[in-house]
């Protein structure tokens, strides 16, 4: 193998290795491409995320034929919930691709959530949907921000197929109407002392 | 969907399609399952050749085979490609982070194996480390519930199934990823930060050849 090969071995091994450690990564647009890590543009262009990709017939689906789970989600079901509820309230223009969509706010995803429940909110919605919204930016499902309350689709999204957005563009439909977004720097509706007990 | 993808298909493309199948199913197990899979469960990994091709997947990506109890497999992070990343300063976890985390490795690893009840290298207990032996005057209580969050989700951690003095942590599946060479490199980081003046932390130094600093090489 010739050394320029074994160099660009070695920098696509060494990106991989970055982004399996940490998740997907945000760098400089002239950062050189990586051979299995698509570019997701920040919608400003001020950067790009590397996100893995996998040849189709590799990835989680095989592990469920292998009853070989993995690293466990806690609170699966309103992580999954919550995960939606953002689809639908970023994801506005669902001929376009989900990458980037748009900013949606706190009091959209705790409207849905209600208007999903059936019910009004109840004091313990908030604890449940924060904590769902951290952990999905912790893994870069989204992009939440803490102190303006707003929320974006996170890099990962970009990784989804056609088929993958039918299913979604399907699901968007069964799900509450979000109100309009209302985005505005000062809001922090977020009340830190209603938080602490979350998740021990 | 038979989409190209840069990275592997020059691998897999000589592969008959049984074969491509079974070494991608083989590299999804050993890559995505939170624990080591069976040798005989997967026939990417009981054949040798197969096996071969699922290592030169993994290599591409930084990563190798681990072989856990002479009978299961899982893949953790190439040993010079961790020793670059180590070299570049790469290190996704924080410092609190880490700190609870080797706190659980000490209460749950070291002290078991000092006091012989665990043998050989493995970094997997059933000796559960309490919140109370987690508690320092260095991490508020928020702190060290933040980073418990963290290092769970990431599966280096997890909750140990003996509730009875509150809830206490054992260490995570991550852990079996580690390299021999990981393990042991892990092991002379915790004597060195433990004892660094005892004759063992002087024959690690001597051993290393260099003066060598108390991080943790984590493969996290």
């Amino acid at each position: 193998m010739s050394t320029e090969a074994v160099e660009r071995r070695l920098y696509n091994a060494m990106w991989w290795a970055k982004v399996q450690s940490a998740g997907p990564l945000e760098v400089d647009p002239d950062t050189p491409a990586v051979a299995g890590l698509t570019r997701a543009a920040a919608p400003d262009g001020s950067s790009v995320w590397l996100v893995p990709t996998l040849p189709s017939g590799a990835g989680h689906g095989v592990l469920d034929e292998l009853d070989a789970p993995p690293v466990a989600v806690e609170q699966p079901n309103e992580t999954a919930r919550i995960l939606a509820i953002c689809v639908a309230c970023c994801w506005t223009d669902r001929s376009a691709p989900a990458w980037p969509g748009s900013t949606g706010t706190l009091a959209q995803v705790r409207s849905v959530y209600a208007g999903m429940r059936g019910r009004p909110e109840q004091s313990s919605d908030l604890t449940l949907i924060i904590g769902s919204l951290r952990r999905l930016h912790a893994t870069h499902w989204l992009l939440w921000d803490d102190k303006a309350a707003e929320v974006r689709l996170g890099p990962r999204v970009i990784t989804w197929t056609a088929a993958d957005l039918t299913t979604l563009r399907d699901l968007c439909r069964h799900l509450p109407e979000p109100p309009a977004a209302v985005l505005s720097p000062q809001v922090s509706p977020v009340d830190e002392q209603e938080l602490e007990e979350s998740d021990e | 969907m038979s989409e190209q993808h840069a990275l592997f298909d020059p691998l897999l493309q000589d592969l008959s399609d049984r074969s491509r199948d079974e070494v991608l199913a083989a590299f999804s197990a050993v890559q995505y399952a939170a624990h080591p899979v069976a040798e005989v469960q997967l026939a990417g990994l009981r054949d040798v050749t197969l096996r071969r091709q699922v290592q030169r997947m993994l290599k591409l990506i930084g990563r190798t085979l681990v072989h856990v109890d002479g009978t299961h497999w899982t893949a953790g992070y190439d040993d010079d490609i961790a020793a670059s990343l180590v070299a570049q300063g790469w290190q996704p976890l924080s410092v609190v982070d880490r700190a609870v985390l080797v706190l659980v490795l000490i209460h749950s690893v070291a002290i078991p194996r000092s006091e012989g009840i665990l043998t050989g290298d493995s970094w997997k207990s059933a000796r559960p480390t309490t919140v109370d032996e987690l508690r320092t005057t260095r991490i508020s209580g928020e702190e060290r519930r933040l980073a418990l969050q963290r290092l769970r989700a990431a599966g280096l951690i997890q909750l140990s199934g003996d509730h009875s003095g509150g809830p206490s942590y054992i260490p995570g599946p991550q852990l079996q990823r580690l390299t021999p060479a990981a393990r042991r490199r892990l092991q002379d980081q915790l004597i060195l930060a433990a004892a660094p003046a005892s004759p063992i932390a002087e024959a690690i130094r001597a051993r290393n050849g260099v003066p060598v600093s108390t991080t943790t090489g984590g493969d996290a």
